[in-house]
């Protein structure tokens, strides 16, 4: 296994809405998620090559979903270790309807307040690690080509690709280490190890449209055609925010060094098992 | 066509352009957050890392600064003696969803249901770089308003303030615009600054330098080059910031206010000021004067 580590450095709050979550309460993922790590390095991909930035439609028009192609796998973004990082609560005003103009009045005969109070979370970090991982290493050096661009990631928010990784090489191993990326829970239980201190989400993972892999390492990542997804699948995957002192034993791929990928991850990402 | 927007012309491409500054409070600053009994607290922001430790700062977030932008240009005067978004018939949260609007096009818009316009210029940063924290002040205490009035009783509150002299370093993204576009985006910016904050006393500066250099950068490029002024959150020293963005925006050429390399262009310190106010001029010239 292959993978290139990519240092993002957002620039504004970031915000990845928890979902199934609620109107008024925004909540975040205090991480980038796999398939928003997708979409991003996908739009850096377009920019990279001088293309314009997809606008897309509203969702009844059943919009195109712009994603890194299935040779290549986003893992998500984590605040590095040593990092400072926080999930910042707030209150916003937000609309209750968008058909009157009473937020831009100057002049107002009657007040027509008609906002609802959300509670808003955004991720602010300073230092994020993402992980793209690929079976061969021919084309993952697209992705250092990406240092320096930057675009919209999230809901809210912005980063830039700080820094890129040369393409690193990954062993298969199990080991006891603290794991990268998320970890896709049923591979936690499946092991039956009796790990505490992980926070868990729901996380959707991209359904590809049948047999798309293609030979070229360029189409559907430095190119404007739409990827080829059916839809999204939810699966549980736990987040370790603080380090263990008894590390989860796992199936992982690793630079022996900082790197430990759950294998379970790459596999469920790529649709190869069902959590 | 994938992208939805109307073809540009060889003379008016769409690029990308960033404005990086940081502001300074130049007095005391309310950015609401939530009001507790008879006390109105500020937006504040806590970071940790992951061995433990902590910090809060104030801040100026993003979206406030993009709401003020926004109002900034709907406000802006035109020519015939209406305001723009009156001659737009542009408001919010009721928009005009039109790509050539010069509010909605770059800004974005929403016409539920109907049209989605996707904002391309993202605001960022505003987290405070001094951990100074906020002094509350007590409010409707004036003696004149304290005695007995019959139908209304005035009630004393406190107000948190953000402490004047607070460095906020900031940063605009525009992508995928043009030149045209991002003189809204010029315009709001400069004609914000004086309106940020909530009530009064209103207003940030442009902080500058020790030797009298307006930290303010303006980026304009297809292919990004050199570093991006951004300071992180975590910094805490005023001198170890300005140094940091003047650092970050000199690379990769210390010598010139104008550093010009294959698709890119960055403005330093005053050439970028200028620059703004040419975009700001341009807007002023085609829109409102037109």
């Amino acid at each position: 296994m292959y993978c290139v580590k990519l240092t993002l450095q957002p620039t504004a709050g970031l915000t990845f809405r928890i979902l199934p979550g609620s109107i008024l309460n925004i909540a975040t993922y205090p991480f980038v998620p796999p398939t928003t790590l997708s979409g991003f390095l996908r739009r850096l991909g377009m920019l990279s090559v001088g293309l314009e930035l997809p606008e897309t439609r509203i969702n009844k028009d059943n919009p195109p979903t712009y994603a890194l192609p299935p040779r290549y796998q986003a893992l998500g973004a984590y605040p590095a270790k040593e990092s400072w990082f926080g999930v910042h609560r707030t209150y916003r005003k937000g609309m209750r309807e968008f058909n009157h103009d009473s937020f831009s009045k100057i002049y107002q005969e009657k007040d027509r307040a008609n906002f609802q109070l959300h509670t808003w979370e955004y991720l602010i970090a300073e230092e994020l690690l993402g992980y793209v991982v690929a079976d061969k290493p021919e084309g993952l050096e697209h992705f250092q080509d990406l240092e320096a661009y930057g675009c919209k990631l999230g809901k809210e928010g912005f980063a830039v690709v700080a820094e890129a990784s040369d393409i690193l090489e990954l062993q298969r191993t199990t080991v006891a280490a603290m794991p990268s990326t998320v970890l896709p829970m049923e591979a936690l239980l499946q092991s039956n190890q009796i790990v505490g201190g992980c926070d868990i989400y729901n996380l959707y993972r991209y359904q590809q449209l049948g047999d798309v892999l293609s030979d070229s390492d360029r189409a559907g990542f430095l190119d404007s055609e739409p990827s080829s997804i059916e839809g999204f699948v939810p699966f549980v995957a736990g987040y370790f925010s603080q380090d263990l002192s008894e590390p989860p034993v796992l199936e992982y791929y690793t630079d022996h060094e900082d790197i430990y990928i759950p294998r379970a991850l790459v596999n469920l990402l790529r649709g190869e098992v069902y959590a | 066509m994938p992208t939805g927007l109307p073809k540009t012309n060889d003379a008016n491409p769409r690029l990308h352009f960033d404005i990086y500054a940081i502001l300074e409070g130049s007095q005391e600053l309310y950015l609401g957050d939530e009001v507790q009994v008879n006390i109105n607290m500020v937006e504040k922001v806590k970071l940790e890392t992951k061995d433990g430790q902590a910090l809060e700062k104030c801040y100026i977030s993003p979206t406030k600064r993009r709401g003020v932008e926004r109002r900034c240009l709907l406000w802006a005067p035109v020519k015939s003696g209406e305001l723009l978004g009156d001659k737009q018939n542009c408001g919010i949260p009721k928009t005009c969803a039109e790509h050539d609007c010069p509010i909605c096009g770059p800004y974005g818009a929403l016409d539920p249901g109907k049209r989605t316009l996707i904002g391309r210029v993202t605001h960022g940063g505003g987290v405070a770089v001094q951990n100074l924290y906020p002094v509350d002040k007590q409010r409707a205490m004036h003696p004149a308003r304290l005695v007995n009035q019959n139908d209304e009783t005035p009630i004393p509150f406190r107000r948190e303030y953000n402490q004047p002299g607070l460095l906020y370093p900031i940063s605009n993204h525009a992508l995928s615009v043009t030149d045209q576009e991002f003189a809204s985006v010029a315009y709001a910016f400069l004609d914000s600054l004086a309106r940020i904050g909530s009530g009064n006393p209103k207003g940030v500066a442009l902080a500058e330098s020790d030797d009298k250099m307006p930290l303010v950068v303006v980026d304009r490029y297809l292919v990004p080059r050199g570093k991006r002024p951004v300071i992180s959150p975590s910094v805490t020293s005023p001198e170890e910031a300005i140094a940091d963005f003047i650092r970050l925006a000199r690379t990769p050429d210390n010598s010139t206010d104008h550093i010009e390399l294959t698709h890119f262009d960055r403005w330093i310190g005053d050439a970028a000021l200028e620059k703004l106010q040419d975009y700001s001029s341009q807007f002023v010239d085609t829109v409102l004067q037109a």
